[in-house]
């Protein structure tokens, strides 16, 4: 089985950070109610950016492609208990402060996943 | 070859070297032959073959003058409602001119239940019997004599399943005499068609659905540095929906939770989980087309986390807890309908059709007996008793011109257990509403809370092509937060969504695969100070393809280009392999 990933930075903002584009639940409660993401750590992290908890890219910080990076390199268990928790959870319980722009650690589905 | 196969082949061949034209006497040989024939499928003889073969026989029995061909053909015309052997039979005693066939004749010339022109050949046998038909109802029918010589049966095939609890199978009742085909173990029991859910007649589309997921759920011990891990994730969902040509009406709920307790060597620690919990519903009064709504959602989360250090002082522990009530009103025009089990039904059809099997349509009742029985029997581990069912109703409604052989068995059943059936949209529906809730949200929380307006649009879109085989669905959607208070952003959204599904089947219906294409658009502004807009837009293209039982092959690839990012992602996964080929005694 082959798997490739890729993806490749075109064109920025001047902070180097881009946000990404929101899905319909990112904002506005359960009326707006999302499908369950895909349970893949790259689905996961999508799910990430359509609800505005971390940005597509940012230079040096926490973003989609540390996202995946982050659940990969978890224990088979753990990557398990992040991938359900933010599949099964609305936009609005996955925010932090900061987001999208804090760091992974304040992520409560992250938290789960242990230190 | 058995005694009666060799009796059947005999039978059928005397059939096909049969001269034309009338024959005033036939060989006592040939009679007998022919009885057998319309009486007995012959081993060695396919059942569409003899469906033909036995019309002829049929036939020719009127021809032959031989009286013992009476009581046969009385059982067929009696039995045979919808196959034209049975007008060949009602013809072959208005011929033999036996007065023992008058009542049964008259019987079938007054009964409403038959069919138009088999009342009528019933009507003209009689003026050959010298017996006028006025109308009036007729005496009472002597039964019809059993058949002279009775031919033993093959033993029917068990086709039931083994028991669940391992147990002896009791041994089978005697199997009736072959008539129409026991393959499926003869007429079902009557638990084989179950009672149906009741749905009226003004009923457009109705459909229930209950998940239950335990998607993973794992405990492990560690003897040696006596640890325990646990991570565990359970869900349910229900939805059901109605759609009525002036109201139609739907509601769901579901709930999941994740929990899971890490524990690593050393005394850092994690355990936490999380509930959530939502319901939601709606309900539409139509005139014409355009169409009110009114939609209610509530939602619950609650999550708690307690991380432990190396050096055992607490990281971190918290609880926290959401709550959603919101309505929303607003109007819309079209619906969309879940027509995947008259796709079913058109499949089913088409099945019957290829095998010359198909006595007549399936009108729109019987459809919707059909889609009802599957409807009840959803719960069953195994398809048998849907196969039971579908046939036993084919059969009663003359649809299914008798037993369905081995062929055709199998592809009815393809057909009851394709799952790329379910979930197959029709429609254009377009919708715009305003909502107001309250959102309860921790504090300091960096989301909306409080009372929340908002105007929000949903378009959906599907239709079904090439025989149903080729599937095109959109979505689209749109939201903007209104009377943002000073202070406040008023986020809103766009984006789209289009889907093309092509199924591929084998040569008998069975599911071989799907090819599966999608585009999707959205844009959006979060509206905060230095914000722009962002558009993202997303391919995908993958193809599945099932070789055979044990092979198989995925290909896939997509791209998303979000905020100028470009992300390309492909898969490709293939299997191949032949099942074990064993031979034991």
């Amino acid at each position: 089985m082959t798997s490739v990933l890729l993806a490749a930075a075109a064109c920025s903002a001047g902070d180097d950070t881009v946000d990404g584009t929101r899905a319909a639940c990112a904002e506005g409660g359960a009326l707006n109610a999302c499908p369950e993401a895909e349970r893949t750590p790259q689905g996961a992290c999508w799910r990430l950016v359509d609800c505005a908890v971390i940005p597509v890219r940012k230079a040096n910080g926490f973003d989609w492609g540390s996202c995946v990076s982050r659940i990969e390199g978890a224990t088979d268990d753990r990557q398990r208990l992040m991938i359900d928790c933010i599949a099964s959870s609305s936009c609005d319980a996955l925010k932090v402060n900061g987001s999208p722009d804090n760091t992974f650690q304040d992520l409560v589905c992250f938290e789960l996943g242990g230190k | 070859m058995s005694r009666a196969g060799l009796v059947g082949a005999a039978a059928a061949a005397l059939v096909l070297c049969a001269p034309g034209g009338e024959l005033r006497a036939a060989p006592a040989d040939d009679v007998t032959a022919w009885i057998k024939l319309v009486e007995t499928q012959p081993t060695d003889m396919d059942k569409a073959t003899w469906r033909e073969k036995r019309r002829e026989a049929a036939k020719k029995l009127g021809q032959a003058k031989d009286k013992r061909a009476v009581p046969v053909l009385m059982r067929v015309a009696e039995a045979e409602t919808f196959d034209i052997v049975g007008e060949n039979a009602i013809e072959a005693l208005g011929a033999l001119g036996d007065p023992q066939a008058v009542p049964l004749l008259q019987k079938i010339a007054t009964d409403a239940q038959r069919d138009q022109g088999q009342r009528d050949l019933a009507k003209k046998a009689l003026g050959r019997l010298g017996v006028k038909t006025d109308g009036k109802a007729p005496p009472p029918v002597p039964p019809v004599p059993p058949p002279p010589t009775p031919v033993p049966p093959p033993p029917a095939p068990d086709v039931s399943p083994p028991p669940a609890d391992g147990s002896a199978t009791p041994p089978p009742a005697p199997a009736p005499p072959i008539t129409e085909g026991k393959l499926l173990g003869g007429e079902p029991p009557p638990s084989a068609v179950p009672g149906v859910p009741v749905i009226g007649d003004d009923v457009l589309a109705a459909s229930e659905r209950v998940t239950f997921t335990a998607g993973n759920a794992n405990l492990a011990y560690d003897t040696v540095q006596k640890r325990v891990d646990f991570d565990g994730t359970i869900g349910a969902a229900y939805a059901k929906r109605v759609e009525k040509p002036t109201v139609a009406y739907g509601y769901g709920g579901s709930a999941n939770v994740v929990a899971g307790y890490i524990n690593p060597a050393g005394a850092a620690e994690s355990r936490g989980g999380e509930i959530d919990v939502l319901g939601d519903g709606e309900v539409r009064g139509y005139a014409g087309n355009l169409y009110g709504v009114g939609k209610a959602a509530v939602a619950v989360h609650e999550d708690y986390v307690s991380q432990i250090n190396d050096d055992g002082s607490t990281a971190a522990k918290d609880t926290r807890f959401q709550g959603d009530l919101q309505v929303a009103l607003g109007g819309g025009y079209g619906r969309v309908l879940d027509v995947g089990a008259a796709i079913r039904v058109r499949r089913l059809a088409a099945a019957l059709q290829a095998n010359r099997a198909l006595g007549k349509p399936i009108d729109a009742a019987l459809a919707r007996k059909l889609q009802l029985t599957w409807w009840a029997l959803r719960g069953e581990q195994t398809t048998y008793r849907a196969l039971l069912a579908t046939v036993a109703i084919l059969r009663e409604a003359g649809v299914l011109l008798g037993e369905p052989d081995a062929g055709t068995s199998y592809e009815l059943l393809e057909v009851l257990r394709d799952s790329q059936l379910y979930q197959r949209p029709v429609g254009l529906d377009v919708q715009i509403a305003v909502g107001e809730g309250y959102l309860k949200r921790p504090d300091m929380a960096p989301t909306a809370a409080g009372r929340i307006e908002q105007a929000l649009a949903a378009a959906s879109y599907g239709k079904e092509l090439a025989d149903d085989k080729v599937q095109v669905t959109g979505t689209a959607f749109a939201r903007l937060r209104l009377f943002a208070s000073d202070g406040q952003p008023a986020p809103w959204a766009i984006g789209a969504l289009a889907r093309l599904q092509r199924f591929a089947y084998g040569e008998h219906g069975e599911p071989l695969g799907v090819l599966d294409a999608s585009l999707s658009v959205a844009l959006s502004d979060d509206d905060v100070p230095n914000g722009d807009p962002a558009l993202g837009v997303t391919g995908a293209l993958g193809f599945t393809y099932f070789m055979n039982q044990a092979s198989g092959l995925r290909l896939a690839a997509t791209a998303t280009v979000d905020q100028g990012q470009l992300f390309l992602g492909a898969q490709f996964s293939a299997t191949y392999a032949l099942l074990d080929g064993t031979v034991a005694r």
